[in-house]
């Protein structure tokens, strides 16, 4: 039953592709992934085919499937996982203000800026994005440490 | 002759002029401003007393704590809706989660004196097995994988620390159960009435709802300060209607009635008007104790007046003087007691019953009052019993009582027990730190030492919270670089600078990494306060504070540099250093009793010891209900000074049917005065009163039952 439900709630969802790219500072390169990124009412699922890894976020918990293994994680036990699922959920439902709890928001004319607040600022140094009608063009997370992680919408 | 009546009506009201007079005193110098109910008060002056005051301004023990139950979206937002009307209050701030840099920055310097390095680790490094394992890692993490830039290959041996509390949509929670909120005071935050505010400001926006809990210690000294006050207002009130109503019963002379009262307000007022310029603070429990012993001073008016020496001019009384001597004499005898309540209770005493007095036996002729017939055909026909027999019984109830009685030296029954505080500070003391842990002042001659003494207890005590002991002292300085050159760190990172390259590692990536060439740390007051520490000069020497296991108080107490400041130990040790004292002054007493029985009533002696004995027999025999706390002992002394002037009232041989009258009239006002303390919700005024209460009842037994010389004349 359980599974049926499952599987229908997939065949509603729509499956964003992206591309990934992650530039780790220390070794000055870039390491670079696909993804597909779909949202349901119920949860944010972002999977790797290539890694063989999916998260899938829930209202309360985020579950880590990866090589067949299951993994059930706290939001308060994962902070990048934590914002990250904020930033899509935010992001794609227009709840920008969803975010004035984590960040100060900053608009120009075309990009989105979010400066983070308090306890995020120990890890997030800004976040960039931008937004074309349903399309994210771009979503740029600058770590404190001089890396950065973007993400590009394909579809 | 116009003017003689005039004059004589002028008189009338001398003693509303002096009442008058007084108010307008005590307003004009706000004698009431000194009026305290804050236990502290009632302490002796002593550097520890000084050293709580010191103490209380520490930001860090004067949180406040707001939590909302469970952890779903709605009590993320009334937490945050608290939050808001919160720091709305002046001079109430949300703490931030954020790191303070500068200890952060210091942290890191520091970081190879702070923390072991893992001599394992170092005997097997393989440092290209390493930067392998951390360009995997890098690689392969989902987001950003972080490198400590100044222990990269993790050589130190981590902290282990152990939280009830974490984060979740970037608000502070307790795991698993609900929402956490902590507030900041502003460090200009230290008086009572600023306290007042704050609460009153937080009460007004606290749903009662069982699911928000709210809690500062700031709590206590204003919710017990408004206990203390209702209960005393309380009493108060009830007294002065149950006398005004007994002298009304008992007098029925208005004129008589409004003289008297008015003496007995003027003599509290001229009371607390010297008081307040002899104490810095005044304890609320003096002014109550001060309007009970009023009735004590009304004997000296209805034994004038019964005798008819406000109608009559008469020699002058010497009994009731001998009384006063003997009352006054044993307050002042007592007073040398050092603690605070005692001398503050005493000096009162004296100022009062002597201002009553004088007003009493050299006013009240000059006014000139008509005696009215009192009734006492309630106290006739009963039988009546021999001293010996009183005294047999008596010394009987003494030596049971006395293998029975036990010294309580435990302030917290003298104080109200606030249990919905407890209840709450408990929560959030289990709730926050694994244990229940209680904040202890800590002090050194250099800060230096408070740092050593911060880290002696973190070693002994692992859970508990010290926050000094994250800084490092000159000698370990001086210890770990030695340490830390024969390790050879340099080659370590120089071999790290090398390989890295060959992994792909940027160029002066590992800069930073296993650099302990830093100055020696020097700590002053300011450089304490950047880094977020909490540390203040007292006299010549610096206190901080340590939250230590509340269990382990006992265990403490070894160490010298740890000041125990919950009243209740300050009171304990105080108390227990004074209880010699007390034995001392109350022996005084009692042999200055005696005295002053011989003197009196040389005749009547057995009669008058009784009067002694049989009170002083009720009082102990209390023992067999509660142990005996330092105002039982200090009122059981002040009942023998009071009986001895019934016991010489009733001895005398000028005694008639109007000396009854006037010590019943005058024992039933006085059982009015302190009986009400028995209703009392402070264990300070119940102990004074079930003690008052418990000797008048004595000495009405004895001038009921007891043969004295009248009945055998």
């Amino acid at each position: 039953m359980s599974v049926f439900l499952f599987l229908t709630l997939y065949l509603y969802a729509v499956s964003i592709p992206f591309n990934e790219e992650k530039y780790i500072n220390a070794l000055q390169s870039s390491v670079y992934n696909k993804g597909f990124l779909e949202i349901t009412d119920d949860f944010i699922k972002i999977s790797y085919p290539k890694k063989d890894k999916t998260y899938l976020f829930y209202a309360d918990h985020i579950v880590h499937i990866s090589n067949n293994n299951e993994e059930t994680i706290k939001y308060e036990d994962n902070l990048e996982l934590t914002i990250f699922s904020k930033l899509i959920h935010a992001i794609y439902n227009n709840k920008s203000e969803e975010l004035k709890e984590y960040f100060e928001i900053n608009a120009n004319a075309t990009t989105i800026v979010l400066l983070p607040n308090e306890y995020l600022s120990n890890a997030i140094k800004k976040i960039e994005y931008q937004k074309n009608g349903t399309v994210l063009k771009f979503l740029k997370i600058y770590f404190n440490n001089e890396d950065w992680i973007k993400i590009e919408e394909t579809r | 002759m116009k003017i003689g009546s005039r004059l004589k009506k002028l008189a009338d009201f001398i003693a509303l002029f002096i009442l008058s007079f007084l108010i307008a005193l005590v307003f004009h110098f706000d004698s009431f401003k000194t009026i305290s109910t804050s236990l502290d008060s009632i302490l002796p002056q002593s550097e520890q007393k000084e050293l709580l005051k010191k103490f209380n301004e520490f930001q860090s023990i004067k949180k406040i704590f707001l939590y909302v139950k469970g952890l779903n979206k709605e009590s993320l937002e009334s937490i945050k809706a608290l939050e808001k009307k919160f720091v709305s209050i002046d001079g109430v701030s949300l703490e931030k989660l954020q790191t303070n840099e500068a200890l952060q920055e210091y942290k890191n310097s520091y970081l190879f004196y702070r923390q072991n390095i893992d001599p394992t680790k170092i005997n097997v490094l393989d440092i290209s097995e390493e930067l392998s394992q951390l360009k995997s890692n890098l690689l392969s993490s989902d987001f950003s994988y972080f490198i400590n830039p100044y222990d990269p290959l993790n050589l130190t041996e981590k902290e282990s620390v152990s939280h009830n509390f974490s984060i979740k949509n970037n608000h502070l929670i307790v795991k698993e159960l609900g929402y956490l909120s902590i507030f900041t005071l502003d460090s200009s935050i230290n008086s009572l009435l600023q306290y007042e505010e704050i609460y009153t400001s937080i009460q007004k926006n606290i749903p009662n709802a069982e699911h928000i809990k709210v809690f500062s210690p700031i709590f206590y000294f204003v919710e017990n300060s408004l206990i203390i006050k209702d209960d005393v207002n309380r009493i108060i009130i009830l007294s002065t209607i149950i006398l005004l109503l007994l002298y009304i019963f008992i007098l029925k002379n208005i004129k008589l009635l409004i003289n008297t009262l008015s003496t007995l307000a003027s003599s509290v007022l001229l009371a607390l008007f010297i008081s307040s310029f002899i104490f810095e603070e005044l304890s609320v429990f003096v002014l109550v104790f001060g309007i009970s012993i009023s009735t004590v001073a009304i004997d000296y008016m209805f034994h004038h007046y019964v005798h008819q020496y406000y109608e009559i001019r008469k020699p002058f009384n010497k009994e009731v003087l001998f009384g006063l001597l003997t009352t006054v004499g044993a307050f002042f005898i007592i007073s040398f007691i050092d603690f605070e309540l005692i001398k503050q209770l005493c000096y009162f005493t004296i100022i009062s019953l002597l201002f009553s007095y004088i007003q009493f036996a050299f006013l009240y002729p000059k006014i000139g009052f008509t005696y009215i017939e009192l009734d006492s055909s309630f106290f006739k026909s009963f039988p009546r019993l021999r001293p010996w027999f009183i005294m047999a019984v008596s010394l009987i109830l003494i030596m049971f009582s006395l293998n029975t009685i036990e010294f309580d030296s435990n302030l917290k029954h003298l104080d109200v027990e606030n249990k919905k505080l407890n209840t709450l500070q408990e929560f959030f003391n289990t709730h926050l730190t694994s244990q229940n842990n209680t904040p202890f002042l800590i002090k050194a001659a250099s800060i230096e030492n408070l740092i050593l003494y911060s880290k002696q207890l973190k070693k002994e005590f692992p859970n508990a919270y010290t926050p000094l002991a994250t800084l490092i002292t000159s000698k370990e300085y001086l210890e770990k670089k030695e340490h830390l050159d024969a390790l050879n760190l340099k080659k370590i990172k120089k071999k790290l600078q090398e390989e890295s390259l060959a992994f792909g590692f940027k160029q002066n990536f590992f800069d930073h990494a296993y650099g302990y060439e830093v100055k020696e740390p020097i700590y002053t007051l300011d450089a304490l306060q950047t880094l977020g520490f909490e540390v203040l000069l007292y006299k010549d020497q610096f206190i901080s504070y340590v939250n230590l296991p509340k269990e382990e108080a006992e265990a403490l107490k070894k160490y010298e540099f740890i000041e125990n400041l919950s009243i209740k130990e300050m009171f304990e040790k105080t108390l227990l250093s004074m209880k010699n004292d007390l034995l001392l002054y109350g022996g005084i007493t009692v042999v200055f009793i005696l005295f002053m029985m011989l003197l009196n009533s040389r005749k009547n002696l057995l009669t008058c010891l009784a009067f002694i004995v049989f009170p002083f027999s009720l009082i102990v025999s209390l023992s067999f209900l509660t142990a005996f706390n330092i105002l039982h002992l200090f009122m059981l002394f002040i009942i023998l000074a009071i009986s001895i002037d019934f016991g010489i009232y009733s001895s005398s041989e000028n005694k008639n049917a109007n000396t009854n009258k006037a010590i019943y009239y005058s024992l039933l006002s006085t059982f009015a005065g302190f009986g009400v303390l028995v209703f009392s919700e402070i264990n300070a005024l119940y102990s004074i009163g079930i003690v008052a209460s418990t000797g008048i009842v004595a000495i009405a037994f004895l001038l009921t039952f007891l043969k004295g010389p009248s009945y055998d004349a």
